[in-house]
C-alpha cells in the first residue's frame, strides 16, 4: 500500500513469507484490515545479514496507529503491529466464541 | 435464386468460425507475450506465459467486471531468480488501473517481474484469490490509492530487493 487513499481494503489468510518487507501500510492509509495471514521471515536472514541498513519487518505500520485493523496475524517482527503473535490463526475468534457459549461467563 | 442463398448460406458459416476462433483467442491465454495484452471479456491461461515485455504490464485489465483464471498456470517475466534484482518502473505480471469488480483467480504463479507480480492501482473492488507471487523484484502484490480491494489466500515469498523494499504486500 504505496499511496494516501489506500482505504478501507481487506487483506486475509495469506501467506507472507521471505520478503524484503511482508506487509507495508504507509503513512496516510486508513480503514484497512489485516487479519488471519501468516507473515514471517521478512526479511530472509541473509538479506540482514548482507544489507545490515535494511530495516525490514514483517509487518511495518507506518500509518496513523488505530486507523487500520491488524488482528489476528501469525508474525515475528513489526512496526506498529502486534508482533511478535505465534497463536494459530482464528484462535481469537474461537475464544471469543466459547466465551458468548460458556454459561459460566458473565 | 437457389445460388443466391447458398452463397449467403456459405458467407453466413465463415462469418461464424472466423467470429468464433477470435473469440477463443481473446479468452484463452499461453506462449509467449512480447507486448502488453489487455484484456476486455473474462479470459483464462491455458497454458504457461513468458513475457518479454518492457516497462510496461504483461497482462492488463482494460474494462471493469472481468476475471482472469490462472488455472494452475505460471506467468514469468524477464528477471531472474538466481541473480540480483534491480526493479524496473512499469513492469508487472498482472496490472488492473483505474477498473472495478475485477477478479484475478489462482491457483497460480507470477514470478520474476523487474517491478510488480500484480498491480491494482486507483481500482476498487477488485478480489485477488489464492496467487503465488514469486522472485518479483518490487512487491508481490501492490495496492495503490484503491479501495475496497480483497487479497485473500495468497502466498507471497521472496519478492522485493534491497534498493526496493516493498515487501510481500
Amino acid at each position: 500500500m504505496v499511496a494516501p487513499g489506500t482505504n478501507d481494503n481487506v487483506i486475509e489468510d495469506n501467506t507472507v513469507l521471505g520478503n524484503t518487507n511482508g506487509i507495508i501500510l504507509v503513512p496516510g492509509v486508513e480503514g484497512n484490515i489485516i487479519r488471519h495471514n501468516i507473515v514471517a521471515g521478512n526479511p530472509p536472514v541473509q538479506l540482514s545479514v548482507t544489507f545490515p541498513a535494511d530495516d525490514g519487518v514483517d509487518i511495518k505500520n507506518q500509518a496513523t496507529p488505530g486507523t487500520n485493523t491488524i488482528d489476528d496475524n501469525f508474525c515475528l517482527t513489526s512496526v506498529n503491529a502486534a508482533c511478535p503473535a505465534v497463536g494459530r490463526r482464528g484462535d481469537k475468534d474461537e475464544k471469543e466464541k466459547e466465551k458468548g457459549d460458556d454459561p459460566h461467563q458473565p | 435464386m437457389s445460388r443466391v442463398l447458398s452463397a449467403l448460406g456459405v458467407t453466413a458459416f465463415l462469418f461464424a468460425l472466423f467470429a468464433g476462433a477470435g473469440t477463443a483467442r481473446a479468452n484463452e491465454i499461453s506462449g509467449t507475450i512480447s507486448s502488453t495484452l489487455t484484456i476486455f471479456e473474462d479470459s483464462e491461461l491455458v497454458g504457461d506465459v513468458t513475457c518479454t515485455v518492457v516497462g510496461a504490464p504483461c497482462i492488463a485489465f482494460g474494462a471493469s467486471g472481468l476475471k482472469l483464471e490462472l488455472n494452475g498456470f505460471t506467468i514469468t517475466g524477464r528477471s531472474s531468480a538466481l541473480t540480483p534484482c534491480p526493479p524496473a518502473g512499469g513492469e508487472a505480471g498482472i496490472a488492473v488501473d483505474n477498473q472495478h469488480d475485477d477478479v484475478i483467480k489462482g491457483p497460480g504463479l507470477v514470478q520474476q517481474f523487474h517491478q510488480f507480480g500484480i498491480r491494482l492501482n486507483r481500482s476498487t473492488n477488485t478480489v485477488v484469490k489464492d496467487v503465488t507471487l514469486s522472485s518479483n523484484c518490487a512487491s508481490g502484490i501492490i495496492v495503490i490509492a484503491g479501495s475496497d480491494n480483497e487479497l485473500k489466500g495468497n502466498v507471497s515469498v521472496r519478492n522485493g530487493s534491497p534498493i526496493a523494499p516493498c515487501g510481500g504486500i
